[in-house]
């Protein structure tokens, strides 16, 4: 077994459990936590590269049984892109939380380490049920991290949030076990090559829908969005940044990686189905976004209206749909989690995030409030940054294969973004200070990840003529399906 | 005995849904157990079904004619693990909510962004 492919999982796990026995020494766990994150960091960029050579996506088979009947890790392009997004919001969290040290509970840094080992996990699983153990890994790791930081009545929250995951998960156990039942195959390539031959009935796809709307859940798509807006604002302000950028990501993994490999020939089902949820996604997030009062309110329903757009992405199943669905995935947690550090921030000042509360933070933090424009631009779609790229690709996706209504109601739901971001600027940075509010100053360690990310947003947004050709591969494996399958059971091992 | 094992994991099925949805929030936690039941026996209904059909060949494959699928049976050993895990975890949080509550009831209520 390879266990450079193997790391993303195993660094983070022995980390995080080594970790839980150094209860007394701060320092110990705050250093190796930052060295377990910067490492993976590292680490993804170099399998990033080395997956995009000519060998195709890395394969490994733990305990060195063949595919597809051992248990197989795959890293392919996406996956390590995702993998150092993730590693790269770990780390900006952490350097964050080291500010407002003195309140971390018990176990945080192992907690999170095992939320990034369930997430990589994830990311590199090869086989559905592998794919089940590591959502539910992430997703225990959450509920400990949001309950340990419950006030009072949000404990109703953390039970919404619960709930609706414990549900989404035992529906994907449930849509796993039929689709072994049916095809006798849990390996993803291996499913693929059965759905692709004459011998898959129609019923694979059908059990594979039981699939998809458990990731609709944990993306939060239209029907099933609402455990979202309750449970989030309930979460501490800097952990919610981790929460947004990375879980609702891997719901929307899941759905890429199934339609790329489980539905190849679905179009005709799915594509309608798809588009219709995109565009109800976009609309319900935006306009719920726009008449929030509270900044992380706006902030957490937002979230859902960009989950939209990436699912639009994803309904064309055509190239260009898929490569902005990548270069949105990128574009969108990087945003989204410095706008909740921005918030974690602004609550700290003010001491809450209502938006009537704030005030007067373009005279008193300047950084603030640049660092603020540049990822809500990004955000609303504005040139030259990031967003405005991203959400071209998917509309022109969505004009390629005629679907015009759709591509106008993202064009629209960009405008009403643009609204709401520009309620939080008045609010919090334009409008003059409230009286009596004395601010306080802000640490660099908090200071340096925000100023971090906005850079990196923009700079993704001017460098977009460099970084396209190396998503461009990503997109065309995924779209394409067949590299996939031959790395893992072309004999590779 | 396929239809008796569909039939008993539509049942669980449909009181598990009809839990989840109550107001009381232990017989909401009763919901998720009775999914996890549903989905457990869910799968093991495609595992061959057969009376008496054990999940190894044993030394001259003597058993290969009776036999049940063993990965499904594995399948179903994790997935009741992972039950275990967060029933456990539910469970606590309803009694952490029991006396923050001081009731059963999750109440609907106004939404509000909670005031940190």
């Amino acid at each position: 077994m390879n266990l450079l492919i193997a790391s993303p999982f195993l660094i983070p796990l022995t980390f995080g459990v080594v970790l839980c026995s150094f209860r007394n020494s701060p320092t110990t766990r705050w250093a190796a936590s930052f060295v377990a994150l910067v490492g993976l960091c590292v680490l993804s960029l170099l399998l990033f590269f080395l997956s995009q050579g000519p060998a195709g996506p890395l394969v490994t088979q733990v305990g060195g049984w063949p595919a597809p009947f051992g248990i197989t890790l795959v890293i392919d392009s996406f996956s390590a892109l995702m993998l150092a997004v993730s590693a790269l919001i770990g780390s900006s969290v952490l350097c964050f939380q080291f500010g407002e040290r003195a309140q971390q509970k018990e176990h945080y840094h192992s907690l999170v380490l095992f939320l990034f080992a369930g997430v990589n996990g994830s990311f590199i699983a090869g086989d559905l049920f592998n794919l089940y153990v590591c959502f539910e890994i992430m997703v225990m790791s959450s509920f400990v991290l949001l309950v340990q930081n419950l006030e009072g009545q949000q404990v109703t929250s953390a039970i919404r949030y619960v709930t609706a995951n414990l549900f989404a998960s035992l529906l994907f156990l449930t849509g796993v076990g039929i689709i072994y039942g049916l095809s006798g195959r849990l390996n993803l390539a291996e499913l693929s090559l059965f759905v692709r031959s004459d011998q898959a009935s129609m019923m694979v796809t059908v059990a594979g829908m039981l699939l998809l709307f458990a990731f609709a859940i944990k993306s939060a798509l239209f029907p099933v969005f609402q455990w979202l807006p309750h449970s989030y604002p309930a979460v501490p302000p800097a952990l919610g940044a981790l929460f947004a950028g990375l879980l609702t990501k891997v719901g929307i993994y899941g759905i890429f990686r199934s339609s790329s490999l489980l539905f190849p020939n679905s179009t005709g089902l799915l594509q309608e189905p798809l588009l219709w949820v995109s565009g109800a996604t976009m609309l319900t997030g935006v306009l719920a976004a726009a008449s929030q009062k509270n900044v992380r309110s706006i902030l957490s329903f937002h979230i859902i209206s960009q989950v939209g757009y990436m699912v639009l992405g994803i309904a064309t199943f055509t190239l260009t749909g898929f490569f902005g669905t990548v270069y949105y995935l990128l574009h969108h947690i990087i945003v989204k989690s410095n706008l909740f550090l921005i918030a974690a921030v602004i609550e700290r000042k003010f001491g809450s995030s209502d938006l009537d509360k704030l005030g007067g933070l373009a005279k008193e933090s300047p950084w603030l409030a640049f660092c603020f424009l540049a990822p809500a631009l990004a955000l609303a779609g504005m040139p030259p940054f990031s967003g405005f790229i991203a959400k071209l690709l998917v509309i022109k996706a969505g004009l390629e294969i005629q679907a015009y209504g759709v591509a106008g109601l993202a064009l629209l739901v960009g405008l009403i973004t643009l609204y709401s971001m520009s309620k939080i600027w008045n609010a919090a940075f334009w409008s003059p200070k409230p009286v009596g509010v004395r601010l306080e100053l802000t640490p660099p360690t908090m200071v340096i990840p925000i100023v971090l990310l906005s850079l990196l947003s923009l700079l993704i947004g001017l460098g977009y003529p460099w970084i396209a050709p190396l998503l461009q591969i990503s997109a065309e494996d995924l779209i394409n399906g067949q590299s996939y399958i031959e790395a893992v059971l072309g004999g590779r091992n | 005995m396929e239809l008796l094992i569909s039939i008993a994991a539509g049942v669980l099925f449909f009181t598990g849904f009809y839990l989840i949805l109550q107001e009381s929030l232990v017989r909401s936690i009763l919901g998720i157990l009775f999914l996890s039941n549903a989905a457990n026996v869910t799968i093991f209904s495609f595992s061959g079904l057969v009376p008496g059909g054990a999940a190894f060949l044993g030394e001259s494959h003597e058993m290969a004619a009776n036999l049940s699928d063993p990965l499904i049976q594995a399948l179903i050993l994790t997935a009741i693990v992972i039950g275990f895990g967060f029933s456990l975890f539910f469970l606590v949080l309803a009694l952490f909510a029991h006396s923050i509550l001081g009731g059963d009831r999750i109440s609907e209520g106004e939404y509000e962004p909670p005031h940190r």
